[in-house]
Order: C-alpha cells, then sequence, then structure tokens
C-alpha cells in the first residue's frame, strides 16, 4: 500500500526561447556558486600527484591487499581487480583513479575522505545489470568524492551517500537505475555538479531528511525521471540553482512527509533553473510522480522556500505550484510553527506523537516567488492553494514574476512580497483537489529496465581527470550568490 | 497491504492471544505500542501445525519447516511494532521479553529489508516481501541481541540499521 496522494499547484507563465546553451550534461549557465569542485570552466588545477599511467608497480597480479602504492593513488585495474578492492585499501585522502571499462560492481564506501574518479566520465562504467543495488554507496564515511563516471542499471541507486557530513559528486551520469539517480540522504554539507541523471522512477537528483542541509545542487541535467529533483524534509542552506529540469514526469518537488524524518520540507532556494515540458508520460515513475505530472516546480507541503530568477515553460499543469500535500498512513503529526526550526539531528531523536492522525495535511506555507518567467503552463504559470487552510492564509508570495495566467487570478495582486495585497481569492482558482482524481487515468509507470529514454548522452570529463589531486569533500563550502544569478536563457530551438 | 508472517509464528501468536498474556505492566517494551490481540489483526489466525517458535525459526509465509524449540519460551501474545521509514527503522532498538512478536511495517515509499546481521540466521525479510506497505512479523523466543539492517540503504554498522534487545521473560 502506497500511502501517499497528494495535493498540488498551478502556476503562470511567460517564457522565452531564445538563447543557446551547451548541450551537455552541465548545461551551463553562469554558476555564482563557491565551489571546491572541478568546474568546466576552471583551469587545470596544479598538483603534486602522479597521473594514473605513472603508478609504480608494486604488486603481484590479483594480489590488491598489498597493491597500494604509498602515493594515496589506488588504480582500478592496473593495481586493484575492482573497485570495492581499492576502497577497501584506501586510506583516507587517498584516489581512487578508475580506468576506463565495465565494472559489475555494487562499491560501499565506509572509509572517509575518498575520492573516487574515473579518468573518463562516459567510458568508466559501473553497471548493475539489473541485479545489483547501488552503484557507489557511501556509509557513514564523511568527506567522500564521487567524480567523472558513469552508473547504470542499478536496481536502486546510481550513487547514494548516507549519513554523512561531507559529500560531492561531480561529472556523474546516472542512466536507468531504479530509484534515484544522484541520491544523498540524512547527509550534510555536499554538493552536486556538473551531473546528468536520466531513468529513474524516483528523482534523477535527491537532498532529503536534512536540515539544515548546508549543501548545493549546480549545473546538473535530470530528464526522463519521475521527478527531476526531489527533497523530501530538506532545506535550510540549500541551492538548486543553474540547472535543467525538463521531460521528466514534474520538475523540481521538494516536499514534506512523515515517512522520512526531519519534516517538514523547508528553506530551500531554487534559482536560476531552466524548468520545462516536464509532462513526459513514458518514463518510470513512483505514485507522487505520477500525482505531481504536468508541474514544472512544485512545492507539496512544503515552508519558506525561494523560488527566484527560473525559467519554466509547457507543462500541463504548473509553472510554480504552492499546493498542499496530503499524506495518508501518517507516522507522526506535523510539527507546529515552533518546531520548524528545529535541526534534523534533535528532532530525530523524539519520539513521534502519541496521537498521530491517520492522515496528515501538509500545506505550503511562507514560500516567496519571485522574478520568475513563465509561458505556456496550463494550469496556471503560477499557483497557489490551500485544502485545510484557506489559501489566503498560507502566506506565500508571488512579485515580479513574468507570466500570462495565475491560478487564483490576479495572484501577484492578491498575494505580494512586500505590502497589502487585494482582490478576490475565489476567481478561476486552482483545482488541486482534481488532480487526485485525475491520477488514475494517467499513463502509469513504465519499467525503468525497458523505459524509452534519450541515448545516454557522452558529457563532458571533468578536467584533468588524470593529474588533478585528489579532492575529498572535506571543506565544502556553500555560498551562493543569489543576486549574481540571471534568468537563464532559454536553450535555442 | 501484504502481509509477511510466518506460518509459525503466526499460529503460535494466534495460540497465545486469549486471556493467558502477561502481565503488561510486567512487560519493559519501549517505544511501541503492545497489542494483545494484535496477533489477530496482523492476519495471526492459523493455529494448526506449530506450538513454538524457536529461535531462528523463519516466519516468512509459507515456510513449512518446523520450529525448533531449543531454549524457547512460549510466545506470550504481545506484538510489538517497528516502522521502517525511508531509511530509518523507529525506533532503532526495540527491547521485548522473549515471546514476544515483532512486527515490521514498511511505511516508506522505497523498498527495503529486514536482514539479521548475523547470516547464519534464518529470520528476515527480503527486499521482494518488504515493499511499501508490506509487513513481516518474528516471534523473538530466546534472550539476546539480534541486530538486523536494510542492505539497501545500511551495512551492518551504518545506516538503516536496528536492533531487538530480547530479555528473559521472567524480569
Amino acid at each position: 500500500m502506497k500511502r501517499l496522494a497528494l495535493g498540488l499547484a498551478a502556476v503562470l507563465v511567460l517564457a522565452a526561447c531564445g538563447g543557446s546553451d551547451d548541450d551537455s550534461g552541465g548545461p551551463g549557465t553562469d554558476a555564482a556558486v563557491e565551489t571546491e569542485a572541478p568546474v568546466e570552466t576552471e583551469a587545470p588545477v596544479e598538483t603534486d600527484a602522479p597521473a594514473a599511467t605513472d603508478a609504480p608497480e608494486t604488486t603481484e597480479a590479483g594480489d590488491d591487499a598489498g597493491a597500494a602504492r604509498g602515493d594515496g593513488v589506488l588504480d582500478v585495474p592496473s593495481e586493484f581487480d575492482t573497485i570495492q578492492a581499492a576502497v577497501d585499501a584506501a586510506e583516507p585522502g587517498d584516489l581512487i583513479l578508475i580506468e576506463p571499462g565495465t565494472y559489475n560492481e555494487a562499491v560501499n564506501v565506509v572509509t572517509d575522505g575518498l575520492t573516487i574518479r574515473g579518468l573518463d566520465r562516459n567510458e568508466v562504467v559501473l553497471d548493475g545489470a539489473f541485479e545489483l543495488d547501488n552503484g557507489i554507496r557511501v556509509l557513514g564515511a564523511n568527506g567522500v568524492a564521487v567524480e567523472n563516471l558513469t552508473t547504470q542499471n542499478y536496481t536502486s541507486n546510481g550513487v547514494f551517500w548516507t549519513s554523512v557530513d561531507g559529500y560531492r559528486g561531480s561529472y556523474i551520469t546516472a542512466y536507468r537505475n531504479g530509484d534515484y539517480g544522484i541520491y544523498a540522504f540524512d547527509s550534510v554539507t555536499g554538493q552536486l555538479d556538473n551531473s546528468y541523471a536520466s531513468g529513474s522512477p524516483d528523482a534523477g537528483f535527491y537532498i532529503g531528511q536534512c536540515f539544515p542541509c548546508d549543501a548545493v545542487i549546480d549545473r546538473v541535467t535530470a530528464e526522463h525521471n519521475g521527478l527531476g529533483y526531489s527533497g523530501t524534509n530538506s532545506g535550510g542552506n540549500l541551492f538548486i540553482v543553474n540547472s535543467t529540469f525538463n521531460n521528466n514526469r514534474a520538475g523540481i518537488v521538494p516536499n514534506s512527509g512523515s515517512y522520512e524524518l526531519c519534516y517538514p520540507e523547508r528553506e530551500s532556494t531554487i534559482v536560476g533553473n531552466l524548468v520545462y515540458s516536464n509532462n513526459q508520460p513514458d518514463t518510470p515513475a513512483i505514485d507522487v510522480a505520477i500525482l505531481a505530472m504536468g508541474n514544472g516546480i512544485l512545492v507539496p507541503g512544503g515552508i519558506d522556500n525561494l523560488i527566484v530568477k527560473n525559467r519554466v515553460w509547457d507543462h500541463d499543469k504548473t509553472g510554480i505550484g504552492l499546493v498542499p500535500f496530503l499524506e495518508e498512513g501518517a507516522n507522526d503529526d506535523i510539527p507546529t510553527p515552533d518546531e520548524w526550526d528545529t535541526p534534523c539531528a534533535e528532532q530525530r531523536e523524539q519520539p513521534p506523537a502519541e496521537e498521530i492522525p491517520d492522515t496528515l495535511l501538509w500545506e505550503a506555507q511562507f514560500n516567496q516567488v519571485i522574478g520568475n518567467v513563465l509561458s505556456d503552463n496550463r494550469a496556471g504559470d503560477l499557483g497557489v492553494a490551500g485544502v485545510g487552510v484557506a489559501t489566503e492564509e498560507l502566506g506565500n508570495c508571488f512579485a515580479g514574476n513574468d507570466f500570462e495566467t495565475t491560478a487564483p487570478a490576479a495572484l501577484e495582486t492578491l498575494a505580494p512580497c512586500e505590502g497589502e495585497g487585494a482582490g478576490d481569492w475565489s476567481v478561476e482558482p486552482l483545482d488541486v483537489l482534481s488532480w487526485l482524481t485525475e491520477i488514475e487515468s494517467r499513463p502509469p509507470s513504465v519499467d525503468y529496465q525497458d523505459a524509452e529514454l534519450p541515448p545516454k548522452p557522452v558529457l563532458d570529463n571533468m578536467p584533468d581527470a588524470a593529474t588533478a589531486p585528489a579532492a575529498p569533500a572535506n571543506d565544502i563550502v556553500i555560498d551562493v550568490d543569489v543576486d549574481a544569478i540571471e534568468v537563464p536563457a532559454a536553450p535555442a530551438g | 497491504m501484504r502481509l509477511v508472517a510466518a506460518a509459525a509464528a503466526v499460529a503460535v501468536l494466534a495460540a497465545a492471544c486469549g486471556d493467558d498474556g502477561p502481565d503488561e505492566s510486567a512487560v519493559p517494551v519501549v517505544g511501541a505500542a503492545e497489542e494483545a490481540g494484535a496477533a489477530e489483526e496482523a492476519g495471526v489466525e492459523d493455529a494448526a501445525n506449530d506450538d513454538t517458535a524457536g529461535n531462528d525459526d523463519t516466519t516468512e509465509a509459507g515456510d513449512t519447516a518446523p520450529p525448533t524449540t531449543t531454549g524457547a519460551v512460549p510466545p506470550n501474545g504481545d506484538v510489538v511494532d517497528v516502522v521502517a521509514l525511508d531509511n530509518t527503522f523507529r525506533p532503532e532498538t526495540i527491547e521485548v521479553v522473549a515471546g514476544t512478536a515483532i512486527r515490521w511495517e514498511n511505511r516508506g515509499r522505497n523498498d527495503h529489508n529486514v536482514i539479521p546481521t548475523d547470516e547464519a540466521a534464518s529470520w528476515g525479510a527480503p527486499t521482494e516481501a518488504f515493499a511499501p506497505g508490506d509487513e513481516y512479523i518474528y516471534l523473538f523466543d530466546t534472550p539476546g541481541e539480534y541486530p538486523y539492517y536494510c542492505t539497501i540503504h545500511a551495512t551492518p554498522e551504518v545506516g538503516m540499521i536496528g536492533t531487538v534487545v530480547v530479555l528473559p521473560a521472567d524480569r
């Protein structure tokens, strides 16, 4: 029994299809993110680390246990037959350097501070063959960076961090994985950049169960997933910026729910993204993705989010929608506003309420939608709806957007971000309840193994993969200058 | 909702779900509802063909292997709940007396499993039997610590892990 249902929202738009963008995995608008990770346009990093091909010969073939060279670089497969063997032999600060090839492995990482890097993003392929669960799974190991490789055909996730402080995923391609593409759960201080995810029934990219998350998603592309981005119960210094979410069932969907800890979702910042055509009917999709289908940026039950300067167009429902999330089979009661600032680490230690309602209605509240450019979103470029609480009492605001339609009508007059609103909230409201009935008629999920996807793209490599030094995620700094980010130009065509 | 419960445990629990349960005040169950009669709610109703549930008896539906009885105490009729969220067992550690059944329910959106850390143990719920909405029940009839984890979201030490602490029944 899946216990999700939902609510949702609507929006408005006005968009433009203009300038071109690169068509690589990390469509790059100009990032304004401080990052420790290499960036496509950055110059090669000076390094003392030897190139992989310069590795000293240390062991007999197959003698993985004694293969470590002592230079902090562990080569696969020339020194270690498998990635797992190299990871197991590595010490904090080491670099695991993987040569082109297909690796049928599910790699577990429990050592802090490793850098796991492919020499060629497109030719270093971890393949789960629809049998293995996670391509690379980092469990409680802080500061692990994964770079420049492809994970595909895993039954669960392409790359997965859980319960860590410090993580980074750069130049990763996650393709046709059975749950998430790139997945950071219960983890803080992280960065996902220049990566691509396609063909996952849940989300291409996910950051969840963290507050404050202290994390950024920058210059990624998600297409043909159930959700482009999902962030359940995440937020707090969390940024989704400069990225492209297209042709998923739904685009960017942060939400609240008691099926994970650290509720509610709050304080995420979504800036400078291209979000378009998220109506894709033939993707793998979890139930929420089917329910949210046709929305660009949808905030089911999220609180105090900032949605700014995104370009959003071509959606059957809303461009940007703030809607309730109806959760059946709840596991706790909804926190009161005075509990919203409780850090995740503290909240998770608290027992659930003694009396738990069967159903929770998470309302979207106090979100700010400012300066976005929207068009051709058929249920409203901008939209907002309350179900348990009158829509006008939810404290959401809209200002400075370039749009054609809203639901309710005249939304920026009804709910400005400065000053008092005025008008009639009953005019052309967003009918989110009808979405619940429509779900039965929407295209069902397609098995992730069989879904028709765009061909796996050949994407940019990280700079100097062979020579750049290890770059563990020990010092991730999240410092996004929102003011410096502009509305991205639409791609050519 | 699918119920993955062991025929053996089911039968035992059903047999014990009358008025013969222990004094509830003497059962130091932590963190979950203690439900006399909950066995029936969980579909525990077939009392045929077992009378005990030994340690490490597999409790999956359809398992017809006869239970062992070494050191086992009789079931006390109590069923204590552990919820599998995404990706946390809640409560992570549960303390019960021997003879108590633990009922896990996957109340997350994702697949999980319940796998004993002790690879020799025969209890547990595989992924295909523990999808969202599924339940799994196992009767713990011998004192000890029973760590377990979800292999998808944890190693035995880190991530989605849990422990059942089974105390002697006479505590």
